[in-house]
């Protein structure tokens, strides 16, 4: 996560470089060469996160990055790094591949997440029933409500990122995550 | 509750995700899509123009509209040309026409239908001129026998009669199509062509009976007209609904003299089952000569 985290706090005069970047891809798309190296692996990480292997979520990361040249006239600096506008873009692309193909949308579970559900005076060291268990609780959350814990602790983003992604305010990104976690707890409680 | 699909991470390096990096495909998928674009951009561009054009026109011409009759004339002219040329072919007859008109319009329409218009003109030449009874009924069916009879399938439009020297035209059903219809009764005639002035006036009714099981078929509409044949002012109508003449139309059949006739244009029966079904006009020559009446 670090490497993504240093994209995304930048400096001024790095969002002003990288503006000036984008104008002139939105005359001449091979520009765009310079973001799509320095976003690639961010954006592919983000997809394949969201897929079941890495050949779905290459094809996926090419339509992403096709359609934000194509639409990079309507992006518009607001002071935010354009990588959350490229985040929003790969968001809508891997809903979109799914409603197309048909298929179920797939949620990858690091290792280190059963701690979420772990509490102080418990000592859970059976790792693979806490992963299973973990797995039944979120089936029962509400689908956006398992995308901000996604984000939120599979990924470990910001609530300002969350919410950039999103569309949503920090303060909003963070009380529903931290309602959603309550619930999760909750869950694994009565199980 | 959520129909996600959830499984352990795996651990994918740096290096097999950069092994998936290719601008290049990226720029042709680009390219794709914006050609795409640009082709639905285009099409919606024309079809737009022309849509705001043709509003513009129809908004300075509202005029514009009147050619309708033209183009209907040339698509009756069209299917009447196919019909006969098909029935020609089949069975290699030539006829003459009896009459050629002088209109144009009329000319294209009834030059190709050469078979049908001669049978109905020497059928009406022969009804006219043999008319015994009041009522085409009564015609001679063996006189007839050498005619050529108009087709089975000959429907309103094939036998459109458009009279060049009056304001109407004449849809009048064949003979075989109206033997499925019930029968209409004119001042109790049946499908009359000829009826006494006085007898109009004594019951004047219309109405559509099945005579078999002896039911009465409602006219649900219709206008009526007095006029004449060489007419070229259309006359005040008078709308049919119900069994019994309009008072209007009584007053005017009063006034009637010789050359007089009086015009059914689209009657509507109400069959049940079938629902509203239009038989077509009737012309229908008001006799004023004493010597009819019985």
């Amino acid at each position: 996560m670090e490497h993504s985290k240093n994209i995304y706090h930048q400096s001024e005069s790095q969002i002003q470089k990288e503006e000036n970047i984008l104008r002139q891809a939105v005359k001449e798309p091979e520009a765009f060469a310079q973001i799509y190296e320095k976003y690639y692996l961010m954006i592919f990480k983000f997809v394949l996160q969201r897929v079941e292997n890495e050949h779905t979520a290459s094809e996926i990361v090419s339509d992403v990055f096709a359609k934000a040249i194509f639409n990079l006239k309507k992006y518009k600096f607001k002071g935010t790094p354009f990588s959350a506008w490229l985040y929003r873009v790969a968001y809508n692309e891997v809903i979109t591949s799914f409603r197309k193909q048909k298929k179920v949308r797939t949620v990858n579970i690091p290792d280190s997440a059963w701690s979420l559900l772990k509490n102080d005076d418990e000592d859970c060291n059976d790792n693979t029933i806490s992963i299973n268990k973990l797995k039944n609780c979120l089936k029962k959350l509400k689908p956006n409500e398992v995308v901000l814990i996604e984000m939120r602790f599979f990924e470990d983003r910001a609530f300002k990122e969350i919410g950039e992604i999103l569309g949503l305010t920090t303060e909003n990104a963070r009380v529903k995550t931290h309602r959603a976690l309550k619930k999760l707890q909750k869950t694994f409680k009565s199980l | 509750m959520n129909n996600f699909k959830y499984q352990n991470k795996t651990n994918t390096s740096e290096e097999k995700m950069n092994s998936f990096k290719d601008f290049k495909k990226v720029m042709k998928r680009h390219n794709a899509i914006s050609s795409a674009y640009k082709k639905v951009l285009k099409y919606s561009i024309i079809s737009s123009a022309a849509a705001g054009i043709l509003v513009t026109a129809y908004l300075l011409y509202p005029s514009i509209e009147e050619p309708k009759n033209e183009v209907q004339t040339s698509i009756l002219s069209g299917l009447v040309k196919k019909k006969t040329e098909k029935q020609i072919q089949n069975q290699n007859i030539q006829f003459n026409p009896v009459k050629t008109p002088a209109n144009p319009i009329v000319k294209e329409v009834i030059k190709p239908t050469t078979e049908t218009v001669t049978s109905f003109a020497v059928e009406k030449e022969r009804m006219e001129s043999n008319f015994d009874d009041n009522t085409e009924e009564y015609i001679n069916h063996k006189e007839l026998k050498p005619l050529k009879s108009p087709s089975k399938n000959a429907s309103i439009l094939s036998l459109e009669k458009i009279n060049s020297n009056s304001w109407y035209t004449l849809n009048e059903l064949p003979r075989e199509e109206t033997i499925n219809l019930p029968t209409l009764l004119v001042s109790n005639t049946a499908w009359p062509k000829k009826i006494t002035k006085g007898k109009l006036i004594k019951s004047p009714s219309i109405t559509s009976v099945y005579e078999n099981i002896n039911q009465e078929i409602p006219i649900v509409n219709g206008m009526a007209y007095i006029t004449t044949s060489t007419s070229k002012n259309k006359p005040l109508g008078h709308k049919l609904n119900g069994n019994y003449f309009p008072p209007g139309l009584i007053r005017e059949i009063h006034k009637t003299n010789k050359s007089c006739i009086l015009l059914l244009k689209d009657i509507e029966i109400l069959i049940p089952g079938r629902g509203r079904i239009n038989i077509g006009d009737r012309e229908i020559k008001i006799n004023t000569d004493n010597q009819y009446i019985n």
